[in-house]
C-alpha cells in the first residue's frame, strides 16, 4: 500500500473558473454583486429597487439564478435591464461554470454593474465563489433574529448583511440588537457593512446605495463622471 | 445538499491522481473539511460510498478530518492505493511510503 499525497482543494475547478470570471469582470471594468439570501430574503426586490435608483447613472446587468421558473428574470427585463436566467436544475447553489456560461449572452462593455441574484439558500452558495466584487447577504425580520448565529458559514462571507423588511419589526418582534451582535460575532472583517432597509416602504435603501456607489468608484475610478454628479440625460457613455 | 456532487469531485481527483501513479486500486481517500464548510459528513460519506460500487474506486474509504486551521477548506490530503507500478512514479506527487 501507498500514500499518495495530494494537498488540493475540492472545490479548485470552481476556484479556477471563479478566478477566470474575475479577470474577465476586471478586463471589462465590470463590478459584480453576487446576492445571497433564504427564499424569499427580498433579493428580487432588493434588485428593483436598487436598479431603480441607479439606472441614471450606472449601466446594470443581472443574472437570475433559480432552481426553476424565469418568473425573477421577468421581473427584472420588464425594467428593461439586461438579463439571463440560469435554471439550476435542482442544484442548490450557483457555481462559476454557470456565471461563465451566462456572460456569453451578455455585451459587458455595455456594463458597469453586474448584479447575481443566487438561488434562496442560507448554506450552499456561501461555499462557492463566482469571480464576485462584493458578496451581499439580504436576510428579513420575519426569518427572526436568530440566523447569523444559525447560519454562521452565509453571515462570515458576506461584505454587507441587508436587514430586510424592517416595516415588519414589531409585528415579529425581532430584536435587532441581538441580530447585529451575533452578526459581529460570526462576521470579524472590519469592513462589514449592515444596513437596515424596507423595500416595501423604500427606509434605509439609501446607504445601501450610497455604499455600492462608493466601493465601485473605488474599483473603478473611470466612472466618477457619472456617479455623484447630476443624474445623466443622455444615453451616457 | 450539494455532498453528491462534492463525492464526485472528491473522486474525479482521487481517480486522476491513482492513474497517474499508475495505481490500479484506491483503498483510502484522506480528505480535511474546515469547520465552516457546509457539507455534512454523514451524508457526504454515504454519496461517496454510493459512487464506490465498483471498478478501481470498490469498497474505497472515506476518512474526513475536521479541521481549525482552514474553515472554509476542503481539501483531500491524500489517497492510498494499492499495485503501484515501483518503476514508473510521478516524483511531482511527493510520494510516502508506508
Ligand atoms: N413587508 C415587506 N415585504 C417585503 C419586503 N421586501 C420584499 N417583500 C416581500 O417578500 C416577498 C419575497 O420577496 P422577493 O423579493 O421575491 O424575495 P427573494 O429573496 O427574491 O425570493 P426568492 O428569489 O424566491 O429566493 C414578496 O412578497 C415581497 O413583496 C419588505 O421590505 N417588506
Ligand atoms: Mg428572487
Amino acid at each position: 500500500m501507498k500514500v499518495i499525497t495530494i494537498a488540493v482543494s475540492v472545490l479548485r475547478e470552481n476556484d479556477r473558473i471563479a478566478d477566470e470570471n474575475r479577470i474577465v469582470f476586471s478586463d471589462n471594468h465590470v463590478f459584480v454583486v453576487n446576492i445571497m439570501g433564504s427564499p424569499g430574503a427580498g433579493k428580487t426586490s432588493l434588485l428593483l429597487k436598487t436598479i431603480e435608483a441607479l439606472r441614471q447613472e450606472v449601466r446594470i446587468g443581472v443574472i437570475e439564478g433559480d432552481i426553476a421558473t424565469s418568473h425573477d428574470a421577468e421581473l427584472i427585463h420588464a425594467t428593461g435591464v439586461p438579463v439571463v436566467q440560469i435554471n439550476t436544475q435542482g442544484a442548490c447553489h450557483l457555481d462559476a461554470m454557470m456565471i461563465k456560461t451566462a456572460l456569453t449572452h451578455f455585451d459587458l462593455a455595455e456594463i458597469d454593474l453586474l448584479f447575481i441574484e443566487n438561488v434562496g439558500n442560507l448554506v450552499c452558495p456561501a461555499g462557492f465563489r463566482l469571480g464576485e466584487s462584493a458578496r451581499v447577504v439580504v436576510s428579513s425580520v420575519p426569518e427572526g433574529d436568530d440566523k447569523p448565529k444559525k447560519y454562521p458559514g452565509m453571515f462570515r462571507v458576506a461584505d454587507v448583511v441587508l436587514l430586510n423588511k424592517i416595516d415588519l419589526l414589531d409585528v415579529f418582534g425581532f430584536n435587532i440588537s441581538i441580530f447585529k451582535g451575533d452578526m459581529l460575532q460570526t462576521n470579524h472583517s472590519a469592513m462589514i457593512e449592515i444596513f437596515e432597509v424596507s423595500c416595501r416602504t423604500g427606509e434605509g435603501l439609501s446607504g445601501w446605495v450610497d455604499w455600492l456607489k462608493k466601493v465601485m468608484l473605488a474599483a473603478n475610478p473611470l466612472l466618477t463622471a457619472d456617479i455623484g454628479s447630476e443624474p445623466l440625460t443622455g444615453s451616457g457613455r | 445538499m450539494h455532498e453528491l456532487s462534492i463525492a464526485q469531485s472528491i473522486l474525479d481527483i482521487a481517480v486522476d491522481t491513482a492513474m497517474k501513479n499508475n495505481a490500479n486500486k484506491i483503498t483510502r481517500v484522506n480528505l480535511r473539511l474546515g469547520e465552516h464548510v457546509c457539507c455534512n459528513h454523514d451524508s457526504l460519506k454515504f454519496a461517496f460510498s454510493c459512487m464506490t460500487q465498483g471498478g478501481m474506486v470498490e469498497g474505497a474509504e472515506l476518512n474526513i478530518t475536521q479541521t481549525d486551521n482552514d474553515p472554509f477548506g476542503l481539501e483531500i490530503e491524500s489517497i492510498e492505493v494499492d499495485e503501484i507500478d515501483e518503476g514508473n512514479n510521478d516524483s511531482s506527487l511527493g510520494f510516502e511510503g508506508k
